[in-house]
């Protein structure tokens, strides 16, 4: 059988998963699992190279699917290969190195891991203490994460924003790590950027890194402008589902007390701002019927924002422990499309430093898939001027440097805050557990 | 019944944890005296049941822990935290499935039970514990 591109295999090992053979010294040689964030880090990280890039993956291993999966890990020589049990290939792969800094603590003596981790090349962090979905009872939480589940048990209940700074400033020393993801669940009263702004704040003048803000959205656009001048150089909107009956059914608390509509607004507006490429709408993919999320796909780059298309993962733990692993071949197509969406789009991929995600598979993983024909060459040479050009401009952005905003107070002049109608009421016979204690 | 009982390691830390974690002494005579197998993890502190039972043709990964909260608001209550080790030797992962607590004066026979089907079925999302809190303002101590 036909061997599997870089792009391929990526692809295929987050449809089926690798179970872990004779020969592997994953101790010593990998980074440790572990399953931060919405759960989908819970995989075995592990590099593909290849000619036009290596690529990252975070491959699932813990998940029940993965017992059936053809791929098999095996450590050969101190060198690994993925064996594909059905095609009888083999990939030869490479295991990222543990950072030291995993195994250090911060000055107020909290262990470094569990304030952030590596995710591919950029560093993640999960600011602020859980996601208010899951404090209610029914659970609002979407039904494919595990946020809830995991702050308190694998992470930290708070992120003190010394120990980020600490932590930022070890990964960017080891690692040369140029963006800190910034992420947060639900937070009521349209706080979520409120939370978020001083971390941006701290790390652009103290550490000297790219900032990427994903929380749920504010209708109150101006926030978005004041996080800007705070120094966020990047907002992800994670709408998970284009069709609105999917959306409403998987994530129950983005529907009651966000709307789709706020999400797709506050994505609109941020895109118009910032201009091509700065900002991403995150949709699930294997889900939704596959033409839904084609039109995703459309409708993001179509703004002018760049598609981030996750392949579902059946997470332990979540509502949706049991439902499939998606099909491969779909999950090709879809990225496939995803990159030339970009491309009739002029989106401009792969221009900023170092930012390689282990996660999904981004619309710059997805160059291999298609044929390269002309159009494919010509867009890499649009690509590749790009990342000439912004060169310098990212060279300051990565020193630390003085932001004007002040995440303390918002600017003068801002609208007064709307809560409604974006943000709705709590749905009848929901309590808020937070603040009852049995 | 707990397999391992036997062991001179597992009846000591049986004896220290009824000393400390009075409220849960009827869930530990519970597990002690069900049909379904379990052992007590030597590897971890504290009391972690791991339980036994197959779950189809897969190994059951469901484990009981049951540990006092030692920080917030809930200082001092006991509580049982459900959870699948990692299927990766050197993992730090716990897979939650969230966390019951558990009334001082220990509690009912009901949600003993509910609580050991909840594992012997592998956390099957039908048997989930009616007062399961799957998110909680305090760190699970390792």
């Amino acid at each position: 059988m036909e061997r599997l591109n870089p792009g391929e295999l990526k692809i295929a090992l987050f449809c089926r998963g690798l179970r872990i053979g004779p020969g592997c010294n994953l101790e010593e040689d990998a980074r440790f699992l572990s399953r931060t964030r919405a759960g989908l880090g819970s995989g075995l990280d592990l590099v593909i190279p290849g000619d036009l890039k290596d690529l990252w993956v975070n491959v699932p291993v813990e998940e029940d699917f993965v017992e059936d999966s053809p791929f098999l890990l095996i450590g050969r020589q101190g060198t690994y290969w993925v064996r594909d049990g059905e095609s009888r290939n083999e990939y030869e792969i490479e295991i990222p190195n543990q950072p030291n800094w995993y195994a250090a603590k911060t000055s107020k003596g909290t262990p470094m891991y569990r304030v952030g981790v590596l995710q591919g090349t950029y560093l993640g962090i999960y600011v602020s203490n859980s996601c208010s979905f899951w404090h209610h009872s029914p659970s609002m939480g979407c039904k494919f994460c595990t946020t809830g589940l995991n702050v308190g048990v694998n992470e930290i209940v708070e992120k003190d924003i010394e120990d980020v700074v600490e932590v930022a400033r070890a990964a960017k020393a080891e690692n040369g790590i140029t963006f800190v993801h910034l992420n947060s669940g639900f937070a009521a009263k349209d706080r979520s950027l409120d939370v978020i702004a001083p971390y941006v704040k701290t790390l652009k003048e103290r550490v000297g890194v790219l900032t990427g803000v994903q929380v749920t959205p504010s209708p109150n656009h101006w926030k978005y402008d004041w996080l800007l001048d705070c120094g966020a150089d990047h907002f992800s909107f994670c709408y998970e589902f284009h069709n609105p009956q999917v959306f409403a059914q998987a994530c129950p608390g983005k529907e009651k007390f966000i709307g789709q509509r706020t999400f797709l607004n506050a994505l609109e507006y941020t895109a118009k701002k910032m201009g091509p490429g700065r900002v991403s709408g995150e949709i699930i993919a294997g889900v939704e019927p596959l033409e839904d999320t084609l039109r995703a796909i459309d409708y993001i780059a179509g703004l002018g924002a760049f598609p981030t298309v996750c392949i579902f993962r059946p997470t332990l733990g979540s509502e949706m422990e049991r439902y499939p692993s998606p099909h491969y071949n779909d999950m090709r197509l879809v990225m496939e499309y995803m990159w030339d969406a970009c491309r009739r789009n002029g989106i401009l991929i792969g221009v900023a430093p170092n930012i390689e995600v282990s996660l999904v598979v981004t619309p710059d993983d997805s160059r291999y898939l298609p044929k390269r024909t002309m159009a494919w060459h010509v867009y890499e040479m649009k690509l590749k001027a790009a990342k000439r050009l912004a060169r310098p401009l990212f060279s300051k952005e990565l020193r630390p440097h003085l932001v004007k905003g002040d995440p303390t107070r918002y600017p003068a002049g801002a609208s007064p805050l709307k809560i409604a109608p974006g943000l709705a009421p709590w749905p009848e016979g929901s309590r808020d557990m937070s603040s009852t204690i049995r | 019944m707990i397999q391992n009982l036997r062991e001179p390691h597992v009846t000591n830390r049986l004896l220290e944890g009824r000393e400390t974690l009075c409220p849960a002494l009827s869930l530990l005579d519970a597990i002690a005296e069900d049909r379904e197998p379990f052992a007590l993890r030597l590897e971890s502190p504290g009391l972690e049941f791991q339980a036994l039972s197959p779950v189809g043709p897969h190994p059951n990964r469901a484990v009981l822990k049951i540990f006092r909260i030692d920080e917030g608001p809930l200082e001092g209550r006991t509580a049982v935290f459900f959870f699948k080790k990692s299927r990766i030797p050197w993992s730090h992962d716990r897979h939650s499935y969230g966390v019951c607590l558990l009334p001082p004066s220990g509690p009912t026979p009901g949600e003993v039970e509910e609580w050991i089907e909840f594992a012997t079925t592998g956390f099957h999302p039908d048997h989930r514990p009616a007062r399961l809190r799957q998110a909680f303002t305090f760190t699970v101590p390792e």
